[in-house]
């Protein structure tokens, strides 16, 4: 007579069948097992981890709380109950079972228990201990780089900068120009207002240089398996292989590193931006500080950035102490002009300012012919002109450009809740040439007719919808 | 867990005037379907048909290569479409395909599986698009939880593509916002991607899978990117500027009293 099969020998076939990757007889000892011991702890462990694989958390769940009821010191079903409850994102039920297991249980459970303890604390904002238990998961932990990564950000969290950048320096020393640890140390210097070495360390590397062999044997295996579905896609690739195919990274060019470091430079309060084309001492540049004392009065010393936008010449001693000021070209000297106009679109977007005035800056102009549409939506757009802004002979000579007011304020001036012109007589030459009807005619403010008061109330009030 | 009645995935095939194209959407699909539903997940498929032409229409009403729940609209909006699809699904997760583009089969299987391990709110890309056509090129899709990206780049570009996988839930507490193209602002995906974040929600990749994007003179997806096609204005980027401020992480330059010209 053969030995009759217990609980633990059929839990060792079972194991022994799962080694073998057959699953079916080891799922019939399992069974066995159980008709013999319904709460074998061993057993029900094997059908959560089987539930797991199925993605069948709350069965899994099930079968290791009834576990525990006959092995109630099993440290690692503490864990295993704590992770699928942060997997079904219940944190707050998550976290007394890991508190529970990751101290007590040893390499290599406990790096991966005190990964989860981390992970939990993290989704409830405890910033302190998450940054604690991500420490503790470091030692003995597989794979460290994507754990420097979260301690580092947990520190952040936690209002330790210093230490944030302590840790993933210390990564690097342990992984010295590991890409994902340098990005992210570039990224965290962005942010602590570290420009320049932010800069020199994310542009010496390139960001998927590590990653690009394998995104293109991905891109190989997918172009195989489309490939039958489509002509078109087989035809496409079939002399074609992914490394010959360019690697577009939404965010690996000149114009997006230029815009990073503009941001960086942004302060959520500029509430009013006043573009002018550069600041020297010409009749524009007067003209733009005297609008910037007007702004400046009316809502306060830091509420205008002062933009410079077409020549990088900005003579700082004409303002004001303290005034906000971005030299659009001195950061933008590499891009088109059509990028500069993106870039602008992207500034007034991101500031949403309550009003946008343009000072004869052409960039400006072109941005309000682009995005005057989608600009309004949520800023007062106005401008000033000149009568040197206003040249129809132009037309019939040929010889010198049109001005502003008739090159770019027809398309404009939909957009445009008010334009500030300089003489009377510019009014009126405009009302003629444009053939305004009066509820547009009234957007044209001469200033020398105005109060500065008048001004200020014309530009600043809340106008019609245009 | 998921009801019987429930199926883990819909996946939403959008079409318009695709013609011929949509039946290699649709191999595409089956190829999909019966990957997942042999890794144990149940599937619906429905096909949404806004303001389609005859041929596009007549193909799908008659499809022979994978039977699907017709829903006929009159948007003639990629976003209304999408949130009608997603109104009339009832799976779990919502998986999209244009009617011109493909996926790789396993990608809805392995997106599921990769919900399944994280529980956030997330919206889920391909690791890569193979766009194809009238161009080539691999479209890297990043994960807002790698190194490389950062929320303010999303001002300038749109990272994601429409073909993502997302709980039913979140799309229908996030709705697409109607396209305009008139006003320059049309991009309903980029605009949907940034309220997704807005709302406190992930854009994360899948390893190891792709789609495959047709770029043909003359859609909807190429007027769009027209250069002065913008998203609709959010409120992220002023919200991450008053967060650097308050951590006291971003410098201020100021100016006055000095040349520097």
């Amino acid at each position: 007579m053969p030995p009759q099969p217990t609980p633990a020998s059929l839990l060792r076939l079972a194991h022994l069948h799962t080694r073998e990757k057959r699953k079916d007889l080891a799922t019939q000892s399992v069974s066995q097992a159980l008709r013999l011991d319904p709460d074998h702890p061993e057993a029900l462990r094997w059908l959560a981890q089987t539930a797991l694989e199925n993605h069948q958390l709350e069965e899994a769940l099930t079968f290791l709380l009834d576990s525990l009821k006959r092995d109630p010191a099993h440290l690692p079903s503490f864990h295993q109950i704590g992770h699928i409850l942060l997997m079904q994102g219940k944190p707050s039920e998550a976290l007394p079972f890991l508190q529970s297991a990751a101290p007590q249980l040893s390499p290599p459970l406990r790096a991966k228990a005190f990964e989860d303890l981390a992970e939990t604390l993290s989704l409830l904002h405890r910033w302190k201990e998450a940054a604690q238990a991500f420490s503790l998961a470091l030692p003995d932990h597989p794979n460290p780089i994507p754990l420097l990564q979260k301690h580092s950000h947990a520190l952040l969290q936690a209002h330790l900068p210093d230490e944030a950048e302590h840790c993933l320096r210390h990564g690097l020393s342990l992984f010295p120009e590991d890409p994902d640890l340098t990005l992210a140390l570039a990224k965290l210097l962005l942010q602590k207002g570290r420009l320049p070495e932010a800069q020199a360390l994310s542009e010496q590397l390139d960001p998927v240089r590590s990653s690009r062999a394998q995104l293109l044997r991905n891109a190989q295996n997918a172009i195989a398996q489309i490939a039958p579905l489509d002509l078109e896609f087989a035809h496409s690739f079939a002399l074609r292989d992914a490394s010959q195919i360019p690697l577009a990274i939404p965010n690996g060019s000149r114009l997006m590193r230029v815009w990073r470091t503009l941001f960086a430079t942004l302060q959520p309060h500029y509430s009013h931006l006043l573009f002018v084309p550069s600041l020297a001492h010409t009749p524009v540049s007067t003209a733009a500080l005297s609008l910037l004392h007007l702004f400046q009065r009316s809502h306060g010393p830091q509420s205008t950035l002062l933009v410079v936008s077409d020549q990088n010449l900005l003579l700082s001693e004409l303002l004001p102490p303290n005034t906000p000021v971005l030299n659009l070209p001195a950061l933008s000297q590499d891009l088109s002009s059509l990028q500069r106009i993106e870039l602008v679109f992207s500034l007034v977007q991101t500031l949403q300012p309550a009003h946008v005035h343009n000072v004869s800056s052409l960039l400006l102009w072109e941005a309000f012919q682009i995005f005057g549409p989608a600009l309004h939506l949520r800023s007062r757009l106005s401008a000033s002109l000149f009568a040197e802004d206003f040249n129809p002979e132009a037309f019939a000579t040929d010889a010198a450009p049109p001005g502003l007011a008739l090159s770019h304020l027809p398309k404009c001036l939909p957009f445009l809740h008010a334009i500030t012109l300089d003489s009377l007589p510019l009014k009126h030459a405009l009302l003629h040439h444009l053939a305004l009807p009066e509820s547009l005619a009234s957007r044209l403010l001469p200033v020398g007719e105005l109060s500065p008061e008048a001004l200020a109330a014309s530009l600043f009030a809340p106008s019609p919808t245009p | 867990m998921t009801p019987a009645s429930q199926p883990h995935i819909s996946f939403i095939l959008t079409a318009h005037r695709e013609g011929l194209l949509v039946q290699s959407a649709l191999r595409s699909l089956l190829a999909a379907k019966t990957l997942a539903e042999s890794a144990g997940l149940s599937i619906e498929v429905l096909a949404s048909l806004d303001s389609p032409d005859p041929l596009t229409a007549s193909l799908l009403e008659q499809s022979p290569i994978l039977p699907l729940k017709l829903l006929h609209l009159h948007h003639r909006d990629a976003g209304l479409s999408r949130n009608a699809a997603v109104a009339a699904a009832s799976g779990t997760f919502i998986a999209f395909l244009d009617a011109d583009d493909l996926w790789q089969p396993h990608w809805p299987l392995l997106a599921f599986q990769a919900a399944q391990k994280d529980p956030r709110s997330i919206v889920w890309h391909p690791e890569l698009s193979i766009v194809f056509g009238e161009e080539h090129s691999l479209f890297l899709h990043i994960d807002m939880e790698s190194p490389l990206f950062q929320t303010q780049d999303l001002a300038h570009a749109n990272y994601w593509t429409s073909l993502c996988f997302a709980p039913r839930s979140l799309l229908a507490q996030i709705p697409y916002p109607p396209t305009d193209p008139a006003s320059g602002l049309g991009y309903e995906d980029w605009s949907w991607n940034l309220r997704v974040i807005e709302a406190g929600s992930l854009h994360k990749s899948v390893p190891n899978t792709c789609h495959a994007i047709r770029r043909k003179a003359g859609t909807l997806s190429r007027l769009t990117h027209a250069f002065h096609s913008k998203p609709a204005p959010s409120r992220l980027f002023h919200s991450l500027l008053s967060q650097a401020r308050e951590q006291g992480t971003t410098p201020v330059q100021q100016h006055g009293g000095r040349a520097s010209a």
